[in-house]
């Protein structure tokens, strides 16, 4: 007799739901928020992991690596940007290891993850834990222009703190207006505090917040706490702006800007304003703008026309609906657009208005967690609001209609414009680049001259301080003594450069030798040079024997090791000069050609 | 509305005012109907602004140019079709602007704005004036599926007069239906005549077709058929001339009509209506190769999946909604497969071609209308379905935007390439004399990608319209000249070589043997469009005859060395050259016969 119990029963699976997780559950709202907030961190991840270090990321790693954690480098300008707070960031994920992507993938995602949660908050305690605040909100989580700030680390450390700041900082405010409790005061403060140690724009929040408990501060607060009569919280807001602004001035960060502030830009106020708001927030805030241009990080908007007159007839439509069914709609239209037209274009284009900026993602994404806001504003009712329609709705299969059409057209847009922006990330040069250059530095002999140069111009332009050369930028995934030699690099007689693939290869020095027929008089040999980090200077010379001959070049005492015989030997030259002199005690050396450039590989 | 204005300006939102005319107002169907068709015209418009003249268009232009507007002229025959409305068209748009291509689409623009107005009057007499039929006309206007139909000149002439025919002939037939009237029938029979005129082949089948289940699922059944025969009578004593005149006149030579064996039918069945019409119904493909639906694996899944799926929920919620779904099948194998397969079967690629499926997007929009809209209480059945229907018609909407922009972006640098070409040629033959000897030669690939259908890629023909008249007539009768010239890549006037080397006399002599005074030297012509020459030294002002076959003709001799050339279509052995007096001997050193090239 054979027995099988398994097939006798039927077999039941019961996956109990721990008593814990019913309550999060039960709160359908939450859920859904939380898959929506998912989705979208999910698909920013994919793009994240296909994004890479560019440009600005080079600065502020190789600026990382070189310092410590002192005011110093926090508080210096960074292109006329004040951020301790990024500069600390980045300080960090560079002391956990250098260059690593996907720490620095990592930290956005988080900070994405926290903005999103925040806004979420924010509208939850607006208009309470209703299912159409998942409207509001799915406009920030999707929007393409939230998505692809992300995708550049500089962009997205110094955009998506404000994104946090400024929905935190509603969210406490909002708490404070209905409860007048000091720690929700303290909490807006501290909102503010944090955001501006990543960008200015913060800056301009205490008069967002003012704007909402002027225009909505009675119908948010009921009974109305009478928020205005909290002095020290208005004047603390103050204080920290014109500390901001003192510190700001002070500390000369303005002179750092790369375009110089002011009114003097290639395109006009105007011209500018309508750019930002047609052809970068507007399409972008309707699922845009599908087509993507050259810009300054990865890519900028390039919406076609129709895709600009859609969204502006979509824009409009949902403006003039609300104005006409809800009360006080008006007011959030406006605030919202006082703060892209003053903020995002007008800030802007006084700091750095350039004939791309206006179509740049990352001037516009801080303005999505207000569009939600507003946007909630003048479509839904405040929590215990009583009276918030003029009128009659239109019968719920319109309103189901009209929320299911434009919901439609501002998903797919959002999910064509953001795979649209796929081919724009640019980074397998980026990425071989980089990994050749780690394994050539970790597994260089030991005593391997690494003379400087610039990064390949794709990956990262000529920077002011020149911390484009390899020397400087690439140093941080150098081993220690090799890190040492590349920052301070000495006399060599065969020195190495890194090449454009990131391979080290040998050098030549960019320009021509001089040649002489006889040597050279030892104590005036014609070197004529500017100096500086990436010149150096090379010597053919006849040595009797091997000696360790001094250089006086540009008013600096270098030792040159040269051998018996022929040979050439580089050495850096740091300051300008228009001579050379050569002494070997006891030794006949015979200088017969000079040169003085900056390192160049030599093609083979 | 008072209450209204008083609390806007409480809010204190800017105020402007629009004033709507009476007629408009509170018809909330008709205003968002005409927004719809609005909107879809400057999309088009658009598309258009991007694209060029194309393939045939080329030969349409040309022909008009060359032709008076007669019978002779809208009744001949490209290829196997008869397109006497689309000819129509094509003589006026040439007569006011040679190769002005945006006159060229407003003109097609303008009879797809009458078709979306017909598609819309007849959404509205057949199912009344209710919301409901904003969204089947929204499917209409912005299907890509109409859009390689219209966009491309040729084809538009036929697809749209076509669609306009059809949207026409069902509305008056659906009234004649209703009330019996006579004007109905009347009209009836004009907008079948329209059809046949436009698109016999699709129109013979399109329109009595779609009249016939109509009438026998929706508007009445038996009874009205039988009701109807006097209409059905005089539909077929306007078939049959048509039918007839379409027999005698239609040139199937060039494009033979071949039922293809059965598993290459299959095929193209199944990538007509299996892959291009779903792909592309519901807003894709997305991606396109040339002029072909190039939708992935994922686009055909969704398409597929959203096309049952909407057919099988309106079967299982509506007792009749399976009649719509059946004449939408009996439509889309009759009209759009059967003739296309007959003509075109054997190119199998052509089934990715959405330009043979432009009517079925009507034929998708009514169909779906009556498996939507006919019962009452539609309102109730679409209320809780309300923001799906929203969001599936948003995502619709955007998707169409997109396969439009990428269809377009294909075709463009090419496009721009041939418009650059075409207006160099016009500026160039503006400036010529009219003594100029224009060769016959072959426009570059990249500006006429292909001639048509049965006519020829040659620049008497093509480019003949952009010349003054003068040099019109010379470029088309071209003459023995010294010095021929051509155009070369870029449309600019430059001189000209034969292809491929010259014959010389034997070594030692230095002009060909003469005898009787005539000089034959033998080369061999092949009667294709060819230019011959030659070169001749110490020669007296006066001419020469020439003779190669069975023609002869007179070339002109200048003083000193030079050459003859002349254009020649004549199958021959050997040219014959024969002084003129007071000529009495000329020296020819040198004699090319052979295709002709613009010198580079």
């Amino acid at each position: 007799m054979t027995e099988s119990p398994s097939v006798t029963h039927d077999l039941t699976i019961e996956v109990p739901i721990p008593s814990w997780a019913r309550p999060i559950l039960r709160d359908r709202v939450r859920v859904l928020a939380v898959l929506m907030g998912l989705v979208s961190l999910g698909w920013q991840g994919y793009l994240l992991s296909r994004s890479y270090f560019h440009k600005d990321d080079f600065r502020i790693i190789t600026w990382s690596a070189e310092n410590g954690l002192d005011l110093d480098f926090l508080f210096r300008s960074n292109h006329g940007q004040l951020m301790p707070g990024g500069l600390g960031l980045t300080w960090l994920l560079t002391r956990l290891e250098p260059y690593n992507w996907n720490l620095h993938m990592g930290a956005l995602l988080l900070m994405q993850g926290a903005a999103y949660v925040a806004v979420y908050v924010l509208l939850r305690r607006l208009f309470g834990a209703r299912r159409a605040i998942l409207l509001p909100f799915g406009l920030y989580v999707f929007a393409p222009v939230v998505i692809t700030d992300l995708l550049w680390y500089s962009a997205g450390k110094s955009s998506v703190p404000v994104q946090l700041a400024m929905a935190g900082a509603l969210a406490a405010h909002v708490s404070f207006l209905r409860s007048g409790r000091r720690r929700h005061a303290v909490a807006a403060l501290a909102w503010i505090v944090f955001g501006l140690l990543f960008y200015l724009k913060v800056l301009l929040l205490p008069l967002v917040l003012a704007a909402v408990t002027i225009l909505y501060g009675s119908l948010i607060a009921k009974p109305r706490f009478k928020v205005f009569a909290a002095w020290w919280y208005w004047l603390a807001q103050a204080a920290l702006m014109g500390g901001y602004v003192a510190l700001y001035t002070l500390l000369g960060i303005a002179k750092g800007s790369y375009v110089p502030i002011g009114t003097d830009h290639p395109i006009g106020p105007v011209a500018y304003t309508v750019r930002v708001l047609a052809e970068n927030f507007v399409p972008s805030a309707t699922g845009g703008p599908l087509r993507w241009q050259t810009g300054v990080g990865w890519a900028n908007a390039d919406p076609p026309a129709l895709v600009v007159w859609a969204a502006c007839v979509i824009a409009l439509a949902a403006i003039v609906v609300s104005v006409r069914y809800r009360r006080h709609a008006a007011r959030a239209w406006g605030l919202l657009l006082g703060w892209v037209i003053f903020v995002d274009a007008g800030l802007t284009w006084v700091a750095r208005a350039s004939e791309m900026s206006g179509w740049e993602p990352r001037y516009t994404a801080d303005a999505f967690p207000l569009l939600a806001v507003c946007a909630g504003l003048a479509f839904l009712p405040l929590a215990g609001e009583a009276v918030p329609y003029r009128r009659q709705l239109p019968e719920p299969p319109v309103r189901g209609f009209a929320i299911g059409l434009v919901a439609g057209v501002f998903v797919i847009g959002s999910a064509a414009s953001t795979v649209a922006y796929l081919p724009w990330l640019m980074v397998d040069d980026h990425v071989a680049y980089m990994a050749n250059a780690r394994a050539a530095l970790r597994t260089a002999p030991p005593g391997t001259d690494i003379y400087p140069r610039p990064l390949p111009p794709a990956i990262q332009h000529e920077q002011p301080d020149r911390s484009e050369l390899t020397s400087r930028a690439l140093a941080p995934i150098a081993p220690p003594a090799l890190a040492a030699r590349m920052r301070d690099p000495r006399p060599s007689a065969h020195p190495v450069v890194v090449g454009d693939d990131g391979k080290l290869t040998p050098m030549t020095l960019f320009g021509g030798l001089l040649v002489s027929k006889t040597c050279y008089p030892s104590y005036a040999i014609p070197l004529k040079t500017a100096g500086g980090p990436d010149v150096f200077g090379a010597v053919n010379y006849e040595a009797a024997a091997a000696v360790v001959a001094t250089a006086t070049v540009g008013g600096e005492r270098i030792k040159l090791p040269l051998t018996a015989g022929s040979g050439t030997i580089y050495f850096p030259i740091r300051h300008d000069t228009t001579s050379m002199a050569i002494s070997a005690p006891g030794v006949s050396v015979c200088v017969n050609a000079v040169a003085a450039g900056a390192p160049v590989p030599v093609r083979r | 509305m008072g209450s209204t204005r008083h609390s806007t300006a409480n809010t204190a939102a800017p105020g402007f005012e629009i004033r709507i005319p009476g007629w408009f107002r509170k018809d909330y169907v008709r205003l968002a109907a005409f927004a719809l068709i609005a909107a879809s015209l400057v999309w088009k418009g658009s598309l258009f602004a991007r694209g060029y003249f194309f393939g045939d268009d080329f030969n349409f232009v040309a022909r008009a140019s060359e032709q008076g507007f007669g019978f002779d002229y809208l009744t001949s025959s490209y290829g196997p079709k008869l397109l006497p409305v689309g000819f129509a068209v094509a003589w006026v748009v040439t007569r006011l602007g040679v190769y002005d291509w945006t006159l060229a689409w407003a003109a097609l623009l303008a009879l797809q704005a009458a078709t979306s107005f017909a598609v819309y009057r007849m959404l509205r007499t057949i199912f009344g004036a209710r919301a409901g039929i904003v969204l089947p006309l929204a499917f209409y206007l912005f299907t890509p599926l109409t859009l390689p139909g219209l966009l491309w000149w040729a084809a538009g002439l036929e697809s749209v007069p076509l669609q306009l025919a059809i949207a026409l002939a069902l509305t008056s037939h659906v009234l004649w239906v209703r009330t019996g009237r006579l004007p109905h029938a009347v009209a009836a029979c004009c907008w079948l005549v329209l059809g046949f005129a436009s698109y016999f082949l699709k129109a013979a089948v399109a329109i009595p077709l779609l009249a016939l289940l109509v009438t026998l699922a929706y508007e009445g059944g038996r009874p009205a058929l039988r009701h109807a025969v006097p209409l059905w009578t005089a539909y077929a004593a306007v078939f049959i001339p048509c039918a007839v005149l379409y027999a005698a006149r239609a040139d199937t030579s060039d494009q033979p009509v071949v039922v293809p064996p059965l598993d290459d039918s299959l095929l193209f069945l199944g990538r007509l209506l299996g892959r291009t019409y779903p792909s592309v119904a519901v807003g894709g493909p997305g991606g396109w190769l040339g002029g072909l639906a190039d939708p992935t694996a994922l686009v055909q899944v969704v398409a597929v999946a959203l096309l049952l799926g909407f057919a099988l929920f309106t079967i299982v919620r509506r007792p009749g909604a399976w009649r719509a779904w059946a004449i939408l099948v009996a439509y889309l194998v009759l009209v759009d497969y059967l003739p296309v397969l007959l003509g075109r079967g054997t190119f199998e690629l052509q089934a990715l071609e959405p330009r043979y499926l432009a009517d079925a997007a009507l034929a998708t929009a009514l169909c779906a209308a009556f498996a939507t809209l006919t019962d009452t209480g539609e309102r109730a059945a679409i209320g809780r379905l309300a923001p799906v229907v929203g969001l599936l018609t948003g995502a619709f909407l955007v998707a169409s935007f997109l396969s439009g922009e990428t269809y377009a972006g294909g075709f463009e640098a090419q496009r721009v390439k041939a418009e650059t070409y075409m207006n160099t040629a016009r500026a160039t033959l503006a400036a010529l004399p009219p003594t100029t000897d224009l060769y016959p030669q072959r426009l570059p690939t990249d500006v006429l990608v292909y001639a048509g259908v049965g006519e020829a890629n040659l620049s008497t023909h093509i480019l003949s319209p952009l010349a003054p008249p003068a040099l019109r007539e010379r470029m088309r009768h071209p003459r023995p000249s010294a010095t021929p010239k051509m155009l070369d890549p870029q449309g600019r006037l430059t001189g000209f070589h034969v292809c491929c080397g010259y014959i010389v006399p034997d070594q030692g002599t230095r002009c060909f043997p003469a005898s009787g005074g005539a000089i034959t030297i033998a080369f061999g012509s092949s009667g294709d469009p060819e230019v011959g020459g030659f070169h001749y030294l110490d020669g007296v002002a006066g001419t020469a005859t020439v003779q190669v076959g069975d023609v002869a003709f007179d070339v002109p001799i200048g003083a000193g060395d030079g050459s003859a050339y002349f254009p020649l279509e004549e199958k021959g052995s050997a040219l014959v050259v024969k002084p003129n007096p007071p000529l009495t001997q000329l020296c020819v050193n040198a004699a090319v016969l052979g295709a002709a090239g613009p010198s580079s």
